[in-house]
């Protein structure tokens, strides 16, 4: 499974997703690992944060945006821009919201934790990579579509507004 | 692919297929989750589950997804519907320690494909005598000859 030792121990419960139109939000619950190691981060770096937004809030934006809110802490944005008919680039941005302690965010401390931040998102994109590339390889295999399952209503929203969009039925 | 689990992957006109060994049955399948289309072997050979890396769907003997994470509560597939998703199998042939596949679904089988020359001889197949041992036999046993 993807992710079994990174970002999948940081999340719980998954709820329903909720459309506009070709766009997709998709809420899902921290777990008390992962909201308890964003709250050590949050508070030793005096980080901002919102209450509206406590889990792994991603936000799809149709074409190709995706943003995504970690216990209202951290918000990551990623582009993917197609290159060819094989090839993506994906473009990511991470940013926190402004700190109390700007001091402490500058220092070997603060910077300590930015470092494990970026490594620890450069394993999950990684992992990402390597089994998005192991599909792309696979789908020239393909008989039949994709079999996806009620869990992956917003993958299906997506084709069906892509087929749209490129006018195939 | 002599044990149990064990596997290799291989091309066939430009296809990824697999061949793994189930209590020692051989069978080949496109090498290609019903799922969402992940490969699902990504190294040429291993011991292991039929599994897919991606989402954990597991293939029995005859390709068929036994094991669906989250069957019951995102998929709801029956048997018949589990059955319907079976990987697309391959031929698969033994000539003495080489495997022999075939993409097609008919078509003659291996002694008829190999004729009554020396390609017929199983002895042909054998890996040669000699300082092999270990770990560079073994894997000369997986070397897979594969055709059309």
């Amino acid at each position: 499974m993807i992710h079994p030792d990174s970002f999948r121990p940081l999340t719980g419960t998954v709820a329903p997703s909720e459309f506009a139109g070709p766009h997709s939000y998709g809420p899902t619950a921290l777990s008390d690992a992962g909201r308890a190691s964003i709250d050590r981060m949050a508070v030793r770096l005096g980080l901002a944060r919102t209450e509206r937004y406590t889990g792994y809030d991603h936000f799809f934006i149709f074409p190709n945006m995706m943003a995504v809110a970690s216990a209202g802490t951290f918000l990551s944005l990623q582009i993917y821009e197609p290159t060819g008919p094989e090839t993506t680039r994906l473009k990511f941005w991470m940013s926190a919201g402004a700190s109390t302690k700007p001091a402490q965010r500058r220092s070997v401390t603060g910077r300590a934790i930015e470092r494990s931040l970026t490594e620890f998102n450069d394993r999950v994109l990684g992992e990402d990579q390597r089994i998005s590339e192991q599909v792309q390889l696979g789908k020239h295999l393909a008989a039949d579509p994709a079999h996806l399952g009620r869990n992956e209503d917003r993958i299906a929203a997506f084709h069906a507004a892509w087929r749209q969009s490129m006018g195939i039925r | 692919v002599a044990n149990h689990q064990d596997f290799i992957r291989a091309e066939i006109a430009g296809r990824s297929i697999l061949v793994q060994n189930f209590d020692g049955l051989l069978r080949g399948f496109y090498n290609v989750c019903s799922h969402r289309h992940a490969r699902l072997r990504a190294t040429d050979c291993g011991n292991g589950l039929l599994r897919c890396p991606y989402h954990g769907w597991t293939y029995n003997a005859e390709g068929v997804p036994v094991g669906i994470p989250g069957n019951s509560e995102y998929f709801g597939l029956d048997r018949d519907a589990r059955q319907s998703l079976a990987l697309r199998s391959v031929a698969v042939e033994c000539c003495g320690d080489l495997v022999f596949a075939r993409l097609a679904s008919d078509g003659p089988d291996l002694a008829t494909a190999l004729g009554s020359g020396p390609w017929a001889s199983r002895s042909i197949a054998r890996p040669s005598p000699g300082p092999q041992t270990g770990r560079s036999a073994s894997k000369a046993r997986s070397k897979a000859i594969i055709s059309t």
